[in-house]
């Protein structure tokens, strides 16, 4: 096998070394993959498939496409041409004889002046994307032309040969295919040096005169890669610094890059040789090493490092393999920032790398060296060309996608946790100011994908629980001491919804939901039901991570907090710290008789006659402020006011926190809850009617994004979050699972997807020769049919009957001067065929007759 | 002797001027059957001019040549009104344009102004000197040669110009064997004594008959279809910068009639293009793509014609 690939692999194969190395890309990331359950990756292997396939039919269709012709009237030539104009190819004429493989260079027309010496000839027909290749053995060209000396090359434009090795000849130049095949060192020598300099992009016209020279090829193909490269590296960088959202990673990665670029280009008459490169390669590791070190994790440091990298590289691509490095090492940044980060962003930039990138193939695939860009093309392609092929391959990777197996991993959540973020907000304990803080972020909280249509108008008033506290101390609330059961299905064994409820990036390790559900499941795993404390939900460990639950609700609707429910452990009363016990007096004895023995009066009471007021941005800095100075806060200290009044009552009150509201997004289909919409509030147990829901906050709309809850910024936002959520749901959460179900979707119209496959393919096939004839078939004459079924019998093309002249001579006159001389009648047409029949039937007799006797 | 007998004897008789290229002959004679004009355009010393001569010779006809300089003038080649001054009056000098066979050396050396006083004698025939419309004679055909691998000091044809010559000839180099008989025999230097040696073959109510001939064969519509299928692929905007012209497609046509009156048919085949097809057709399109040349536009229309007529 290995032996085939390597005859694959040879000059005259029909794989380039690209292939090999974009299949292994593509197997290792299926690899990771498959192991870690990250289903976006699969867009690597699906890509390079993609790109397999677009070379494979470009290649076949060029081919197709050309006329192969020697010439032999003044010098011994070969041409080619293209029966349509045809841009997107290159040809090398390979000639091979014992004395080693020379490459030889089509001349301006396309025209190849060979050795006149005897050899075999192929023709490599090289596609724009250089993967498949077409060898086409030539037949060898006249024998009057080859009669001169052997070895001697008129005006040959050969573009290397490869030679045995010499003392002296570089190391790099060796050519691994040609040693492996003949055991020997062989080397690669270029007969025409390429200008070692790239021509500059205009971005200022004071550099411009510094970089661009005067030599150089002004091809606007490597000034258009130039630029792809630019933006590619603009792209890396703004991924990365969404994904971080840190400046200072951002500053110093354009700092350095404008550094690097100002430093080459002034100096670039003293380009360092390439032991400096190392040595600078080497140093930016080490400057990145003490970053992922001492100032943050490796992960992003690492990638800092393949970008300053890329960075580096781009300023020295001049060869083919240069430039794939390129594309490779952005492709690393883009591969591990999938890691991290699942975001509508990323997708967007990944997308726009993947064009990138096809174009940037496309580009230094038509050469292996600068010079050959010249002349490499048989018309310059023009730019929607290119987009054309970046647009045929992204369809083919986004269908490939849903084809290729993927992995069957429950995890679909991104690999690497971040570390905490800034926020802080739910946690063993909370200060008065931390809902504020989270009611600063404008980032997704929580979002139902799917839930009964029925609730959506419910979904406003729910409140989603997170965390509670009943111990106040030191302005801040504690974990409850009490282990409560507060709500409970009323009826566990009534019919069942399922809403699909998507978390995102918490930071805590509290599962939010709104009412007590009876299981919660992620993909298949049950990981609670009834009977567990209900009271709460929690997690081993904070979530840094976005994911998937379905919560199983009873159907009958109703809110079942505490309605009816008693708690299942014994009242005890819950001891005020000291000196909040201090601090409350004051308020305390100022309240009114008829509140202190109602819990909703006293709620009443505090929300509209104790003189307070909501605010959010001027809001009061403690809780002895709030309550005798400023009397200006937010939710909190309602909240904190009514639990504490209410434990010093005599009630088992707690202190929550969770969210409520949210907005209801039209276009995603899905209730969408932000970090706005963090929210606190008390639950208490009355004796009579059981647990009890109390929000004292008085309605306010005040928010910090005033701006962004309405207008145009709103509906942006929403179609960001469409976009996410679409891509969450079909392409993140793609497992293995969903794709059965998606085959079996399919399956259910495999009469209509079969049937236009079998159309389309007819319609391929036949739409040329076939097509043209069923068309023309009713507009055919007699004559035209009597051809066609003497070509048929015959076996003929073109010029039916001048090919069988020397064959029947006497016939084909006759025939020719029935069919063509008058208009024949069908009589007479009939005739013929009687006897070409006869005739062609005996001489055919006659030969298989004399086969016979020989046998 | 019938007329179609003298014109294969006409064949015979200049065969040895083309090298033994008996299809430069027949392209030389077809042009004359179709009241076309020729144009022979190769490299020096292939014989050109030779042919051209003998061409003249063995036709009979009136003949004038017409030495092609950077400073011939339109009065040079349609002559022009000359002033007696004894008798106060204007008469008129006809030019070597009214002769019967106007043999025109390297017509590429004259300037364009010079070039385009052909175009109305060419294709209207007749000419117009002042206020006199002069008609030309019933057989007039104009022979040119022109050298493609001048530039300087040549003005290449333009396009309209080209497209009055029904054919451009080339007639290449000889193959070995006739290379030999020529260094051996010495013919070269006797060649102007054997064209005087000639006998004159046609008169012109021959000429004039075949030409009623060649009226008279029969096209089958299925050839005819195919062909202007040709035409319309020529005009194809993505593949041709111009195409076929409607007198381009009928100058087509009537030249493979006229090749099947020289093989002694009275029909059309589809292989009388095979030979016709460049001559007739190559300097009338441009092709799209620049970096292919005259050759390689050969092959592809003799590609694309085999492709339409595959099966015919």
């Amino acid at each position: 096998m290995f032996k085939r690939l390597d005859h694959w692999l040879t000059a005259r194969g029909f794989l380039s070394k690209t292939a090999l190395t974009l299949s292994g890309i593509g197997i290792l990331l299926t690899f990771i993959s498959f192991v870690k359950g990250i289903q976006v990756l699969m867009f690597i292997p699906a890509f390079v498939l993609g790109l397999f396939l677009y070379s494979f039919f470009d290649v076949r269709y060029a081919k197709k496409l050309l006329v192969v012709s020697w010439l032999n009237e003044q010098k011994l030539a070969l041409r080619i041409l293209f029966t349509k104009p045809h841009s997107f190819c290159t040809f090398f004429l390979i000639f091979e004889n014992q004395d080693g493989t020379t490459f030889l260079q089509p001349q301006k027309n396309l025209t190849f002046v060979v050795p006149r010496s005897r050899g075999k000839f192929f023709l490599l027909v090289q596609g724009r994307l250089d993967i498949f290749r077409a060898v086409i053995e030539l037949p060898s060209p006249p024998e009057a032309a080859t009669d001169a000396k052997p070895g001697e090359s008129e005006n040959g434009e050969i573009y290397f040969s490869v030679q045995e090795y010499e003392d002296g000849d570089e190391l790099k130049r060796i050519d691994s295919l040609q040693t492996a095949k003949r055991q020997k060192w062989y080397v690669r020598k270029i007969i025409h040096e390429a200008p070692m300099r790239r021509p500059g992009v205009q971005l200022l016209p004071k550099i411009l005169s510094l970089i661009s020279n005067q030599n150089l090829v002004a091809k606007t193909d490597v000034k258009e890669g130039m630029i792809i490269e630019w933006s590619m590296i603009a792209i890396t960088i703004l991924a990365a610094h969404l994904e971080w959202r840190n400046f200072v990673f951002t500053l110093i990665s354009l700092s350095s890059t404008f550094f690097v670029l100002g430093w080459i280009y002034l100096l670039k008459w003293k380009l360092p040789g390439r032991g400096w490169m190392n040595t600078i390669a080497l140093l930016l590791f080490v400057g990145c090493f003490i970053e992922g070190g001492v100032i943050r994790d490796t992960v992003p440091a690492g990638t800092h490092f393949l970008i300053l990298l890329a960075i580096w590289k781009h300023l020295f691509i001049r060869e083919r393999r240069d430039a794939f490095t390129y594309v490779f090492l952005v492709l690393f940044v883009f591969v591990a920032l999938s890691l991290y980060t699942l975001s509508a962003w990323f997708i967007i930039l990944f997308f726009l790398f993947l064009v990138h990138s096809v174009s940037l193939f496309s580009i230094y695939s038509a050469g292996e060296r600068a010079e050959e860009y010249q002349r490499a093309f048989v018309s310059p392609a023009p730019r929607y060309a290119r987009l054309k092929i970046s647009g045929i391959i992204l369809a083919c990777t986004l269908v490939l996608f849903f084809i290729l197996p993927h992995g069957n991993q429950k995890k679909d959540t991104s690999l690497i946790e971040t570390g905490p973020t800034n926020q802080t907000g739910f946690d063993e304990e909370v200060a008065l100011s931390d809902v504020l803080s989270i009611k600063k972020d404008f980032s997704k909280k929580i979002v139902i994908e799917k839930a009964p249509s029925n609730r959506i108008s419910e979904f406003g008033e729910l409140y989603w629980r997170g965390m509670r506290f009943d111990r106040f101390a030191e302005n801040k609330w504690k974990k409850p001491e009490l282990k409560t059961e507060v709500f409970r299905s009323k009826n566990p064994s009534a019919a069942s919804e399922t809403w699909d409820v998507r978390y995102y990036n918490s930071g805590s390790d509290a599962l939010f939901v709104p009412f007590a559900p009876l299981q919660i499941k992620a993909g298949r795993l049950v990981f609670m039901t009834v009977g567990a404390d209900t009271s709460l939900y929690k997690f081993t460990e904070p979530q840094y991570n976005d994911f998937l639950l379905s919560l199983v609700f009873a159907k009958d609707g109703s809110d079942n907090l505490i309605a009816g429910s008693k708690p299942a452990f014994p009242y005890r009363p819950i001891a005020i710290d000291k000196k909040t016990n201090e601090l409350m007096q004051p308020f305390w004895q100022s309240l009114p008789a008829n509140v202190r023995t109602n819990p909703q009066a006293l709620t009443q009471y505090i929300m509209n006659d104790a003189g307070f007021s909501y605010s959010l941005r001027d809001t009061a800095p403690s809780l002895k402020s709030f309550l005798y100075e400023k009397k200006q806060g937010h939710c909190e200290y309602f909240a904190t006011v009514l639990a504490l009044t209410l434990q010093h009552l005599g009630y088992e009150a707690t202190y929550v926190n969770g969210y409520q509201g949210g907005e209801w997004n039209e276009r995603a289909q899905a209730w969408v809850i932000r970090g706005v919409n963090a929210h606190s509030w008390v639950e208490v147990y009355d004796k009579q009617n059981g647990w009890l829901r109390l929000d004292a906050t008085p309605a306010s709309s005040e928010t910090f994004f005033p701006s962004r809850s309405q207008g145009w910024q709103l509906q942006w936002y929403q179609a960001y979050d469409w976009v996410e959520l679409r891509w969450f749901k079909y392409f993140v959460s793609y497992t293995g699972e969903k794709q059965k179900l998606f085959f079996l979707q399919v399956f259910v119209y495999r009469r209509i997807i079969f049937w236009s496959i079998v159309v389309f393919i007819l319609y391929r096939k036949t739409h040329k020769p076939l097509w043209q004839f069923v068309k023309t078939s009713w507009q055919r004459t007699p004559v035209e049919r009597f051809l066609w079924w003497l070509k048929r019998k015959t076996k003929g093309d073109t010029f039916v009957l001048g090919n069988l002249q020397d064959k029947f001579p006497e016939l084909v006159t006759k025939t020719r001067k029935t069919i063509f001389g008058k208009k024949p009648t069908s009589e007479e047409l009939r005739e013929l065929k009687k006897l070409w029949k006869n005739h062609y039937t005996k001489s055919k007799n006659r030969i298989c007759g004399k086969m016979k006797r020989k046998w | 002797m019938t007329a179609f007998e003298k014109m294969q004897q006409l064949e015979q008789h200049l065969s040895p001027f083309a090298f033994g290229k008996k299809n430069v002959v027949r392209l030389m004679i077809i042009p004359l059957l179709i009241s076309g004009h020729i144009l022979i355009d190769d490299l020096p010393g292939v014989g050109k001019t030779t042919l051209s001569k003998a061409f003249a010779k063995l036709l009979g006809r009136s003949f004038s040549r017409l030495q092609g300089t950077s400073d011939t003038l339109p009065q040079d080649i349609l002559g022009g009104e000359i002033y007696h001054a004894n008798t106060q009056e204007f008469s008129l000098r006809k030019g070597p344009i009214f002769e019967e066979i106007v043999l025109i050396d390297e017509i590429n050396r004259m300037h364009p102004k010079s070039q385009s006083a052909f175009l109305e004698a060419m294709e209207e025939r007749h000419v117009t000197i002042g206020t006199n419309r002069l008609e030309l004679p019933a057989i007039h055909l104009v022979l040119a040669t022109q050298n493609p691998i001048e530039y300087s000091g040549t003005y290449p044809l333009p396009e309209a110009q080209r497209d009055r010559f029904s054919c451009v000839i080339t007639i290449g180099f000889p193959d070995r064997e006739t290379q030999t008989a020529i260094l051996a025999e010495q013919q070269y230097l006797e060649l102007d004594q054997q064209i005087s040696k000639l006998p004159a073959l046609m008169t012109a109510d021959e000429i004039i008959s075949l030409r009623e001939s060649v009226k008279a064969v029969n096209i089958s519509p299925e050839i005819l279809d195919r062909i202007i299928t040709f035409a319309d692929w020529t005009r194809d905007p993505e593949v041709f910068r111009y195409g076929m012209s409607p007198r381009a497609l009928s100058i087509f046509a009537a030249a493979l009639r006229a090749n099947a009156v020289l093989d002694g048919r009275d029909f059309v085949i589809p292989e009388d293009a095979i030979a016709l097809l460049i001559p007739f057709v190559r300097h009338r399109v441009e092709y799209l793509n620049s970096s292919v040349d005259s050759k390689g536009l050969a092959d592809v229309l003799n590609e694309k014609y085999r492709e339409i007529f595959r099966g015919l």
